[in-house]
Order: C-alpha cells, then sequence, then structure tokens
C-alpha cells in the first residue's frame, strides 16, 4: 500500500468508528489524522445518531495501572464513566495519578495495555459521549 | 561507571551529550516537551519520553518530573547540559537526594558561584582579580565616598543601588568629576527609584570577554583547558568563540590558570567549569563562574582534542581524570559561528520550518546540531540551529575556513545568522581581533538610531 492509500483507509475506518482524530507517537515516528467535518455529517440528521468521541490524554508520563484497589473494577471497553471519575491511573515514581473523563460517557476502546509506558499527553482512552 | 544517563535537556546539548555517552558505551535517554514530539533528533537517544507541555516551567524546567523520569527510565545519572536546570543547586541537590549522580559540581558549590558577592569573595581569597568596587553602598559624606572612589580608581561608573534601566547612572572620568557625578546620579536615582543610595566600580570602556575552562575529578586532579574569547556577542548573548585568546601573553593566562585551580581546589570543584572575565589594557578582572558545560566547550576541545563532556562524565562517576596538565598541549585555532533562527538584523528569534539543511563540511570542520530538514524551530525555547566550529593553522587560517564553511551552509525556511557571521569574518574588526564586548550592542545601536 502506498502511503496515500494507508491515510485514506484510516480516514474510512476514522468515519465508520465516529472518530475524529488520530494520533500516534514513538521515539522514531510521528503521524496525527485530523477528519475535517465532511458536509454530510454535518447535518443534524447524521450527528445526532452518532456519540461525539473524544481522546483522553495523559496527565503525567508513567506506567498504565489498569487496576487499583481505589477501584473496585478493572477498566474496560464498554464500561460506563461518570465525570471526574478516576477511570484509571498513571504511576511514576511510586505515585499515582487518577485519568479522569471530565465528561461523563462510556468507554469505547482502551488506546493503552497494563504496564505500558506511556508519554505525558499520550491518549489513552477514547471516550463516546452521548 | 553509569548504566543509563538521562539527559535533562533538548536540542544541540543534548544531542552533543549524546554522543559521549555512545563514545563511552553508555545508554542515553532523554526528556521532551510536547512542542518537541516530532523533532528528528529524539531518534539519537535509546529511550525518550514527553514529561510535560511545551512550556519549559512544566517540562524542561519541571524538576519533579525529571527526576520521575529519571526513575521511569532506570537512569542512574542525570546530565543538565546548559541553560535550564544547569546551574540550579536545588536541582543538583534533588537529584542526588533521589539516589541519582548530578554530572556537575556539588549543590553547595552551585549556590555559592550563583550568589555574586560570595563568589567574588571565593575569588578573591584565592588571589583572582576582581572588577575594583565599593563593596556596598557609597556613603553620603563626599569625603568618605572620595576616599573610596579614588581606591577604585579612574574611570569608574556610580550607579543606583536600587536602579537598572540605566538611570541613575554616571561615568566619572577623574577625580575633579566626582562630587557633580555623585549629586547627578544621586539626584535621578532619588527621582526615579526614591532612593538616592549609589554604589561604586571600575568602569572598563572597552573590554573583551575572556574565560578560562577548568575540569576537576574527585581525587584533586585539576587542569586548565586554556582560555577562550567571547567578545562578540550581543546583549550579553555570545555569538563567536575562539580558542585562544588572540593578543593575550600566554604567560599572562598560564598564571591566572594556576589561581583558578587553587580556587578549584579550595571549593572542592568537580567536573567541568569556566571562570568568566573581562580583560582591558592587559588586566584580568573576573566576573562569574559557569559551573557546568558551555556552548563554547567546542573551540576547546578543537584546540586540545580533549572530549570535555566525556571526562565530565568520568569524573562524576568517580573515575580519575583520563589526562594530566602535562598532557594538555594546544595546537592551532578554533573559532565558531553559532547559527541561530533569528533575523539578521535585529537578532529577533523567527521560528518556522526548517525546509533545507545544509551543513557544511571538509578538514576542520565540524557541525554540532539537532537539525534535519523538516524540523520546527518553535517559539518556545533559544533559536540555536547549529555551531560552525572550524580549525586552522593559526587565526587568519581559521578566519579562512570559517569563510569557506559559511559559504557552504544553507538554510532555507527560517531566517538565520549565517549571512551576519559571513560579514563579521570579512570585517577588519574581526580580523584584526579588535572586537570588545560592547561593539555590536554599539553598532546595532548606530544603526536604530539612523532608522528611526
Amino acid at each position: 500500500m502506498t502511503p496515500e492509500e494507508i491515510v485514506a483507509r484510516l480516514r474510512d475506518a476514522m468515519r465508520a468508528h465516529g472518530v475524529g482524530e488520530l494520533s500516534y507517537r514513538d521515539s522514531h515516528t510521528s503521524y496525527r489524522l485530523v477528519l475535517e467535518q465532511s458536509p454530510e455529517s454535518a447535518k443534524p440528521g447524521v450527528t445526532s445518531e452518532r456519540p461525539a468521541t473524544s481522546v483522553i490524554p495523559s496527565p503525567e508520563a508513567g506506567r498504565i495501572r489498569l487496576s487499583h484497589p481505589l477501584r473496585s473494577r478493572k477498566a474496560e471497553a464498554g464500561q460506563v464513566v461518570a465525570a471526574g471519575e478516576p477511570i484509571f491511573f498513571i504511576e511514576s515514581d511510586g505515585r499515582l495519578f487518577a485519568v479522569e473523563s471530565r465528561t461523563a460517557g462510556r468507554i469505547a476502546q482502551l488506546l493503552v495495555r497494563e504496564s505500558q509506558l506511556v508519554d505525558y499527553g499520550a491518549p489513552l482512552i477514547l471516550l463516546e459521549s452521548p | 561507571m553509569f548504566r543509563t544517563v538521562l539527559i535533562a535537556n533538548r536540542g544541540e546539548v543534548a544531542v552533543r551529550i549524546a554522543r559521549a555517552c555512545r563514545a563511552l558505551g553508555l545508554r542515553c535517554v532523554a526528556i521532551f516537551s510536547e512542542a518537541d514530539r516530532r523533532q528528528s533528533y529524539l531518534r539519537q537517544f535509546d529511550d525518550a519520553l514527553c514529561i510535560g507541555p511545551s512550556p519549559s516551567l512544566g517540562s524542561y524546567l519541571n524538576i519533579d518530573r525529571i527526576i520521575r523520569a529519571a526513575r521511569l527510565l532506570d537512569a542512574d545519572a542525570v546530565h543538565p547540559g546548559y541553560g535550564f536546570l544547569s546551574e540550579n543547586a536545588d536541582f543538583a541537590e534533588t537529584v542526588q537526594a533521589a539516589g541519582v549522580t548530578f554530572i556537575g559540581p556539588s549543590a553547595a558549590v552551585i549556590r555559592i558561584m550563583g550568589d555574586k558577592i560570595q563568589a567574588r569573595r571565593t575569588m578573591a581569597a584565592s588571589g583572582i582579580p576582581c572588577l575594583p568596587g565599593s563593596d556596598g553602598a557609597l556613603p553620603s559624606d563626599l569625603s568618605e565616598a572620595q576616599k573610596i572612589c579614588d581606591a577604585i580608581g579612574y574611570p569608574l561608573i556610580v550607579k543606583a543601588a536600587a536602579g537598572g534601566g540605566g538611570k541613575g547612572m554616571r561615568v566619572i572620568g577623574a577625580a575633579a568629576d566626582l562630587a557633580a557625578g555623585i549629586a547627578a546620579a544621586s539626584n535621578e536615582a532619588e527621582r526615579a527609584f526614591k532612593n538616592g543610595v549609589l554604589y561604586a566600580e571600575k568602569f572598563l570602556e572597552n573590554p573583551r570577554h575572556i574565560e578560562l575552562q577548568v575540569l576537576a575529578d574527585r581525587r584533586g586532579n585539576v587542569v586548565s583547558l586554556g582560555d577562550r574569547d567571547c567578545s562578540v556577542q550581543r546583549r550579553h548573548q555570545k555569538l563567536v568563540e575562539e580558542a585562544p585568546a588572540h593578543g593575550v601573553s600566554r604567560k599572562a593566562v598560564a598564571e591566572l590558570g594556576r589561581m583558578c585551580l587553587n580556587a578549584c581546589n579550595t571549593m572542592g570543584y568537580e567536573g567541568a567549569g569556566t571562570f568568566e572575565f573581562l580583560y582591558e589594557n592587559g588586566n584580568f578582572y573576573f566576573i562569574e563562574m559557569n559551573t557546568r558545560l558551555q556552548v563554547e566547550h567546542t573551540v576547546t576541545e578543537e584546540i586540545t582534542g580533549i572530549d570535555i563532556v566525556a571526562e565530565q562524565l568520568r569524573v562524576a562517576a568517580g573515575c580519575a581524570l583520563s589526562f594530566t596538565q602535562a598532557d594538555v598541549k594546544f595546537s592551532a585555532h578554533a573559532i565558531e559561528c553559532r547559527i541561530n533562527a533569528e533575523d539578521p538584523e535585529v537578532f529577533v528569534p523567527k521560528p518556522g520550518t526548517v525546509e533545507v539543511w545544509t551543513p557544511p563540511a571538509g578538514i576542520g570542520v565540524r557541525v554540532d546540531s539537532h537539525i534535519q530538514a523538516g524540523d520546527v524551530i518553535s517559539p518556545f525555547y533559544d533559536s540555536m540551529l547549529a555551531k560552525i566550529i572550524v580549525c586552522g593553522s593559526d587565526r587568519d587560517d581559521a578566519i579562512r575556513q570559517m569563510e569557506v564553511a559559511l559559504s557552504e551552509a544553507q538554510i532555507r525556511g527560517v531566517p538565520s545568522t549565517i549571512d551576519f557571521h559571513a560579514r563579521l569574518m570579512a570585517s577588519n574588526e574581526f580580523r584584526e581581533g579588535k572586537i570588545t564586548a560592547n561593539f555590536l550592542d554599539r553598532v546595532l545601536s548606530k544603526k536604530h538610531a539612523r532608522s528611526t
């Protein structure tokens, strides 16, 4: 596949899943795809059926701790979260930083795995808000 | 030796330190901010972690986040580079307290050298010449003030103790002008700052900036790596540096070096350090000591063949310096030009994307840079793109080499100071070695006066 074809496929997948922005980075590469609102999806009838998706970025650099005594269940896709609820934690040199959602919603996708070392600002969760 | 060194810095110096780590076979990791996320130089580290937002306070100046990054990346030493936290005693202390080695002198030494009065007293105690001054406020009694000023010598400058911005300041050329000068400056200070207190220091009309590089290990070995001239500067920002300083007695430099080594021994200094002096009419006057690696360490490396950063790493690990004073041989003449992404007329940084970057090359040419085409020069940090360093058999040869190197260098996408340096190299003032520390500011203020 040429880079153009890869971008076209990613764009189609983003449209299909209602993802507005996709960014990826490691120490060698980084890219960011932002879906411009097409005239079609701007129609009120279409957008109202699809929940808005947002990305929750990491508040600190550290390791992902999906389960923690402060939270009864392990974070998973499909869970409903309240505004301000800690979803999971970032552990950094013995300290825990809560990853919270500013709004109520449903976890559409976890973008990280247990113990993964993440950057400050790394995308952690795709959240669907009603 | 260390296993992993964390570089608590960015850009050119981060790349320079990574190079020394690789030469010594050490793993090297780095931190970066969101603004640097896409910079090509991040590839040169074994690992790198984004620790905070673009403004330095949340990233490159954030002690807490840097210490946590050191732990997350398994670093057992931290190199602070230059700028940012490199001369922050609290940082050095916090790093050590976290069980990680700070690559540099002790927090106590950094703290003393950071306090101008304490630093001056430490140096004076080691016999290092300092700029004569009133060492505090001038007494309001004129005959008392006259005694102090006569001892300092003329010309001298009286300055408002509470002041700044050139107000309440008078240069006094001779003892006869003292009473009138003090009255005028004091009145002006009283009006501007509601405080007429003045202090006095010797006024140097055309000083050069000359500095001395030292390296010390924990075992009592201290060596002098000679002098550098950094007189080409604008508002105290150095633009060109060379080694050795032309036209300065080698005997005087050697003698000054011995005094600096004494001071290092007295302080228990460790690592790389620079003693900065003003130089006029054959006399040196201590200004300050930089307790870190300096941007212009390269010209010293070129004429001595010593890798200063590698030696910093060695001594921080408790090893002895890999050479002695007797091994230090000075050959040739080196010049460094700092290439900044700045408007070449007014020296104002201009952020943007580098579209083309063709560094010069060839015998005796060294380019230290973190830039590749496509990199973004962000408005958050200093705008240095590269350092071009040349080494020639003598000063004239080095100038010729630099002219060739500058003619090869090409940058597109952002403005640069390449043309400024080319004009400077061609100027009689530079070629004849007549540039003093206030030369550029004078030229630029004249230009400014003409254009307004």
